[in-house]
């Protein structure tokens, strides 16, 4: 227990680091940008720009104001938007984070029990048509990219049938949620479920396994007890690519069905130079992956002893 | 005396060939794949209309087959089977070059950290480790803000991405190669080091080398598309797959065609790569059918 | 007292469909096994011996596999067409079965406890917890194995493969099955165990009654094991009858053949005043298993302890032990193949030259008159070379300034020598088999003309009879090239047949050591005769 305990202290110390990559990478990178935030308005006389500039510390040395603002972020200050002028940057991430977490949520869990639950009956059916019916979905699935997903059932279920509401969030239920989350969720769901495939596959194949049928053990039992755990170990190596990809997907999805979550903040701001904006956005889903990733990490060492005592 | 035919074709290859052949999926990807080819290069070429010709009595028309506008027309009155076919050529050489760019960057950094091993491979692995934790999407959409749309900041940007799990690959397969005995042989023989890594580990790494490339190739154009679907993929009048869709989505309920027949060119493509990719793991490796 | 026979196969068929064709694996094959009695099937590798005994719990994959026609009776019911409710309750209950590999067996994240007490809750569900645990430790004690009360809370990492054998075997005992079918359970062990687990089979079956079916393809154990035998070679049964009969009076010409693929021959002894080629002094080798976070060492293993050997021109040294001896270790730590950081040696001198910490010049030189072949014939020749190329890389290597005509000459001669044909020169190593492979890889350094071979257990891979050939090739290449030989073996037959001095090895120290009339008639250790014994008997 004690060696697991290590590791996973061991990953979160790697984790502090890697945050403190992006924020500065990120930080130098948007500054570097041709432009300002100001330049979106109709031209301002000069004067005021340069009020407008010490106001928000941007005439200073580009290294004063990067340590003003990780100080201002240990402190839980991410400082102004600039082009929200009468927000601040913390303000507006929290209002958009209930709805982006939402449907990341259910995404990632459609993904998830999906996949492994399609991947786990094609390898017990393996080579049958239910197995053929199934992988090829689930191909489809992570051929169709979400924002080709997106337009093309809102076609279909919401303007030629009036069976969905086109966009919007209304009032959080199943109809608004359900288009959102499908695309989100199902070229995942596709990857799990093939990964899934192929490491069942491999797990009934183990010696193991022979024994268990040997000894009288029903099918259903011998996959539970027996391959499940070791068919495991690839696919939660998995996980963490699906995360990041379920909180990149959502930037498009949020875009396509008008909901009010976190990822318009982005774009708009790496648009429009709005840098603190940026940035917040930036360390909140960095933030996300790098923890998605240290429960990965975690749940991954549990299943797999062995990597625990790696040199 | 007796020849050796040196550019005799190894028979484990001639093998997994033979199965590649032999599965039906990936022999009709093969077919759509150059089909699609075929006609992305040499379509525009010999279609009247040009990318950006445009037609003032047929803005965001309906197919029709007045003046070849087979696919119909988008908002500005531009022929969109000529701009479809553009769109394919920057989309595929797009995820072509990137993923050459990963697959030598990769495979070097792989080989090496695999075959030097100790310190060396900590170290270097611990690099990609880092690298990998981070939001890569993030990063490149804001290089891509910062530097501008250039199609030369794409292909970097996405080569960039993709070289990290080429190098786990070739190196967890350097690793395992370096165990087994025909490599302790060599070894024994007196082999250099450089010559061991040119004749017995690159060869060897191939096969997972040439599945992974085939299966990175759709990864590449589904984030080019995705990029280009956000504003910040390739500039008017150049345009893509991803360029298209965006157009298209925000027009589907008045002119469906404009994001119908993109989206097929796209899907298509990417579920052919994945067929194939498929279908070139299983010729390699029969096992786990 | 009804003598009908406890299984009675009649004319069972097995065969595969594979993609391109339909394998016949088995055709047509009829034995009996009454209760009580020990049935042995024996073969060599691809006789169809494991594919008949999987069909009889139908373990084998189907619907790949299929039996066109035949049927297997267990107590008079046809096992191939009973439901699959049937079945379930057959398998482990009635009729147990043992594998081959015991490292593999067992799921390695549950305890064995857990495993042994499922087989008895699948068929008695109602058994209660303390009942279970009661009876695993029963079963455990009953197979011997050592500290059963401690040991049920263990994984199967945390156990060597002997006692993860006799576990297996008291999982299959657990619901006192009228049949066991053991499945070559003896061939990935070392020959000490082997004898154990044989003597342990035999004491069972006296105490429960029990039948067993028995694969093997040795003809060692099913003498000692067996009432009856069966013959199989290619998916057929080419004799059968009492072990007696069999053995010492075979009819088929397959049986006589297999019989006859004993290990013969000897060394002639060398000259007793040939000059010292190879002298040892004092090799250990440690390996760090766990290090602290600082880099400390925390667990260490002593694979070889201060052995120190000295080997006359022309002369073979047998090493022999069982596996984790050290052995192969200690070879090669004296042909430098290990990190420089796990070996300690007093002093090594090949031909009276030190040999330590030489210069990348002088280690090429080395190189040369010191090499080696390997066990694995398929793991030790690179797969996409061909044969051409393989033979060719040592000698550019070595003798860069030959020119293309002088190395096809000696490629020619070397081909000639180990007994293949010229037009193999362009194929690939996939295509031949392992006897072949292996000839390959001997050609491969004897192309180098060096003086000292080391051959790391050149034939335990390999078939029988294959053995046999490979060893006699061993000793006519020995003799023409006067070569001297460090011969490392677990099978003391083969050692016997090509040395002239033997070092038994165990736990990394030399138990004992001397010529081959020695060591195999007066033996003076006791590990010493428990290994004469276990192959010999």
């Amino acid at each position: 227990m004690n060696t697991y305990l290590i590791f996973i202290f061991k990953r979160f110390l790697q984790s502090i680091p890697t945050l403190w990559l992006v924020i500065t990478i990120s930080f130098f990178m948007i500054r570097l940008a041709p432009g300002g935030p100001f330049d979106m308005e109709r031209q301002l006389p000069p004067v005021v720009e340069a009020n407008l500039k010490a106001y928000y510390n941007l005439d200073k040395n580009l290294f004063i104001q990067y340590f003003d603002y990780l100080s201002g972020i240990l402190q839980g200050d991410f400082g102004p938007s600039y082009n929200y002028r009468d927000f601040s940057v913390a303000d507006l991430i929290l209002d958009g984070l209930p709805y982006s977490a939402i449907v990341g949520f259910w995404s990632l869990l459609l993904a998830i029990f999906g996949g492994i639950l399609l991947g786990s009956i094609s390898a017990l059916y393996r080579n049958s048509y239910v197995d053929y019916t199934l992988m090829t979905f689930s191909m489809l699935g992570l051929a169709i990219p979400n924002f080709v997903l997106a337009p093309v059932l809102i076609l279909w279920l919401c303007v030629w049938n009036d069976w969905f509401p086109a966009g919007g969030w209304g009032d959080g239920g199943f109809a608004n949620l359900a288009l959102p989350v499908i695309t989100l969720g199902t070229a995942y769901m596709g990857n799990i479920a093939r990964t899934t495939r192929g490491a069942m596959i491999e797990a009934l194949g183990a010696n193991h396994i022979r024994t268990a049928r040997a000894k009288g053990l029903p099918e259903k039992l011998v996959v539970w007890r027996h391959a499940m755990k070791s068919a495991m170990i690839p696919v939660v190596s998995y996980l963490g690519p699906v995360s990041a990809g379920i909180i990149t997907g959502s930037l498009v999805i949020e875009q396509i069905f008008g909901l009010p979550g976190v990822g318009r903040y982005f774009v708009q701001g790496a648009l429009g130079r709005d840098y603190t904006l940026v940035m917040g956005t930036v360390i909140l889903y960095g933030g996300l992956i790098i923890i998605a990733n240290l429960i990965v990490d975690i749940i991954y060492g549990f299943l797999n002893p062995r990597i625990r005592e790696e040199k | 005396m007796l020849k050796t035919k040196k550019n005799q074709f190894d028979s484990l290859n001639k093998d997994a060939i033979r199965r590649l052949f032999a599965n039906k999926a990936s022999v009709a990807s093969l077919i759509v794949l150059s089909i699609i080819l075929i006609i992305s290069v040499f379509g525009p070429m010999i279609l009247p209309n040009d990318l950006d010709t445009v037609y003032w009595d047929y803005i965001q028309s309906k197919p029709t087959t007045e003046n070849f506008l087979i696919f119909g027309t988008d908002s500005n009155g531009r022929d969109l089977l000529v701009r479809t076919l553009s769109g394919g050529r920057v989309s595929i050489s797009v995820a072509i070059i990137a993923t050459l760019v990963a697959l030598v960057v990769g495979v070097t950094y792989g080989a090496i950290s695999g075959y030097v091993g100790g310190r060396t491979d900590a170290v270097m692995m611990r690099i990609v480790d880092i690298i990998y934790a981070m939001p890569f999407m993030f990063v490149v959409i804001l290089l891509v803000v910062v530097f501008g749309r250039s199609i030369m900041m794409i292909y970097l940007a996405l080569g960039l991405v993709e070289w990290l799990d080429m190098a786990r690959i070739v190196r967890g397969q350097t690793l395992s190669l370096k165990t087994k005995e025909f490599i302790i042989s060599a070894n024994a023989l007196g082999v250099s080091n450089f010559s061991i890594i040119r004749k017995h580990i690159i060869p060897n790494v191939i096969g997972p080398v040439v599945v992974y490339m085939t299966l990175t190739i759709p990864k590449v154009i589904l984030i080019e598309s995705f990029l280009s679907f956000l504003g910040l993929g390739v500039q008017e009048p150049n345009t893509s797959w991803g360029v298209l869709i965006s157009e298209g989505t925000a027009l589907m309920e008045v002119a469906p065609w404009m994001l119908i027949y993109p989206s097929i060119f796209l899907v298509v493509c990417i579920l052919a790569f994945n067929f194939l990719g498929d279908g070139i793991r299983d010729a390699f490796d029969p096992k786990t059918r | 007292m009804s003598n009908q026979p406890l299984l009675e196969v009649k004319n069972l068929y097995v065969n595969f469909k594979l993609p391109s064709h339909t394998f016949n694996a088995v055709k047509g094959v009829n034995f009996e096994i009454k209760k009580g009695e020990t049935l042995a099937i024996v073969g060599q590798s691809g006789s169809g011996k494991s594919i008949t005994a999987m069909s009889i719990l139908q373990l084998l994959p189907y619907p790949m596999a299929t039996h066109p026609r035949g049927q297997i009776f267990y107590n008079g019911q046809d096992i191939i067409s009973m439901s699959k409710k049937q079945l379930l309750s057959v398998r482990g209950n009635l009729i147990s079965m043992v594998f081959q590999e015991p490292m593999t067996a067992l799921n390695p994240l549950q305890t064995i406890y857990t495993q042994i007490a499922e087989t008895i809750f699948i068929h008695f569900p109602k058994t209660t917890k303390k009942q279970a645990k009661k009876r695993v430790i029963e079963l455990l004690n009953i197979v011997h194995l050592p500290r059963a009360k401690e040991r049920i809370n263990s994984y199967p990492h945390e156990l060597s493969g002997g006692q993860l054998q006799r576990v297996i075997i008291a999982m299959a005992l657990a619901n006192n099955p009228e049949l066991l079918i053991a499945d070559e359970p003896t061939t990935a062990l070392d020959v000490t165990v082997q004898q154990q687990i044989l003597e342990l089979l035999m004491e069972l079956q006296d105490k429960f009654k029990m039948a067993i079916l028995f694969i093997t393809h040795d003809f060692t154990v099913v003498r000692k094991i067996a009432d009856r035998v069966c013959v199989m070679q290619k998916g057929k049964i080419v004799e059968q009858g009492t072990t007696k009969q069999v053995l010492s009076r075979p009819k088929h010409s397959y049986t006589k053949l297999l019989l006859k693929s004993n290990i013969r021959g000897e060394k002639k002894s060398h000259n007793k005043h040939s000059p010292v080629i190879l002298d040892a002094e004092k090799i250990n080798v440690t390996f760090t298993l766990k290090k602290s976070f600082f880099g400390t060492p925390l667990s260490i293993l002593q694979a070889v302890k201060d052995i120190s050997l000295s080997i006359k021109q022309g002369q073979t040294i047998g090493i022999v032990g069982e596996s984790g001896s050290g052995k192969s270790t200690l070879g090669k730590a004296i042909l430098q193949l290990l990190e420089k950081e796990n070996v300690n040696i007093k002093s090594l001198k090949f031909e009276d030259k030190n040999i330590i910490n030489l210069n990348a010049k002088e280690t090429k030189a080395m190189r040369k008159e010191m090499q080696l072949v390997f066990q694995d014939p398929f793991g030790s020749l690179s797969p996409r070379m061909t044969i051409n190329d393989i033979l060719l890389e040592g000698l550019d290597v070595h003798f860069p300034k030959l020119n293309k005509k002088e190395k096809y000459s000696l490629i020619k001669q070397v081909i000639k020598d180990v007994g293949l044909k010229l037009d193999m020169l362009n194929r690939y190593p996939h295509e031949f088999s392992g006897g072949q492979r292996q000839c390959i890889a001997i050609a491969r350094v004897i192309i180098l003309r060096p003086k000292f071979l080391f051959l790391d257990e050149p034939t335990s891979a390999l078939d029988r009879n294959v053995q046999a050939q490979i060893i006699d090739l061993l000793r006519s290449l020995q003799k023409k090239y006067n070569l001297t030989y460090l011969f490392i073996s677990h099978d003391l037959s083969v050692i016997k047949s090509l040395s002239d001095s033997v070092i038994v090895m165990k736990d990394g120290e030399v138990v004992e050591q001397g010529t081959i009339k020695q060591i195999f008639n007066k033996p003076k250790k006791q590990y010493t005769k428990d290994l004469l014994k276990a192959t010999f008997d």
